[in-house]
């Protein structure tokens, strides 16, 4: 089982981790959770409540919302995280990102604002 | 025969307590463990550490620190930089790693890597040249009042147009300038 915060009312629950998509028990809105990996080059948005890995080659630009997200490429955008945020070492990530929780190991390296707590990475993208 | 109180050792972190109030500067040669009120300008060689009760208001120039407290201001390290999820931050962040536990308040702008721990580096070094030329402008002061003139000391205000001097060569040494 995988547990889960709902972005749109913030009620936990839990869902297999095999799911791919489920709606909120409490508000009923429906989400994915999908996984994704990037690698290479890549200019698109990416929303799931899943996790989503920016591989070594990978060089990416646009908005995320994700449950956690791992990079170890380079990652450039407006990122909304419900979960983790980590940047590996050698991984790159510039932008405004709003996550529960961060790490940004030795040889990683982030530029740009951050918004940890305070319930900011619960709320929706607009 | 009498004995000498020891010198304290370095590898003892300095403790300020949770019913001290300091406002100034503050530069410590080793580790700092906070849980008291510091306004102003403090800068630690070691590992600082600020407790839940601490509170920081203003710049903070430290090798590696643990925030489980409040900091309101800009934070330089050249090490690591860790927020315990009691941790409420809010300014710019230079350092070489940082982590953030679930549960932390942290707002500003960031920057994490070897260059934002050079620049955490060079403010340290002009973090501490500011202070001297504070120091050297308060000893010149205070030899005026020796000589009489004892109505217009205000010490602080030297300090801060010292360090306002000196805060934009800082911010030049960073990635921020090359980037913006």
């Amino acid at each position: 089982m995988r547990a889960v915060r709902c972005p749109f009312c913030e009620a936990p629950f839990e869902v297999s981790s095999r799911a791919i998509n489920a709606r909120c028990p409490k508000c009923t809105k429906p989400m994915r959770f999908e996984d994704a990996e990037l690698n290479g080059f890549c200019n698109q948005n990416v929303t799931t409540m899943g996790t989503v890995r920016i591989g070594r080659k990978g060089v990416v630009r646009g908005r995320i919302e994700c449950g956690s997200l791992v990079v170890s490429g380079q990652l450039d955008g407006t990122i909304r995280i419900n979960g983790c945020c980590i940047v590996q070492p050698r991984g790159v990530l510039r932008g405004e990102i709003a996550a529960r929780s961060m790490l940004i190991e030795r040889g990683g390296s982030f530029e740009g604002t951050v918004e940890i707590g305070g319930g900011a990475a619960a709320r929706p993208a607009a | 025969m009498a004995q000498h109180p020891q010198e304290p050792s370095t590898s003892q972190p300095t403790v300020i307590g949770g019913n001290c109030r300091l406002v100034g500067e503050l530069f410590l040669e080793g580790s700092a463990i906070i849980h008291g009120q510091i306004e102003g300008q403090i800068e630690v060689t070691e590992t600082l550490e600020i407790g839940e009760g601490g509170l920081v208001s203003g710049t903070v120039r430290a090798g590696a620190m643990a925030v489980h407290g409040r900091v309101e201001g800009e934070v330089y390290c050249t090490d690591a930089l860790h927020l315990g999820s009691t941790a409420n931050l809010t300014g710019d962040v230079f350092a070489a790693a940082f982590s953030a536990e679930e549960g932390a308040v942290c707002r500003g702008q960031v920057v994490i890597g070897q260059q934002a721990a050079e620049a955490g580096r060079a403010a340290r070094g002009s973090g501490r040249d500011a202070m001297a030329d504070a120091a050297a402008e308060e000893q010149v002061v205070a030899g005026h009042i020796e000589q009489g003139a004892p109505t217009s000391v205000s010490t602080s205000p030297n300090a801060a147009k010292s360090l306002l001097r000196r805060r934009p060569s800082i911010l030049s040494t960073g990635p921020r300038s090359a980037a913006g």
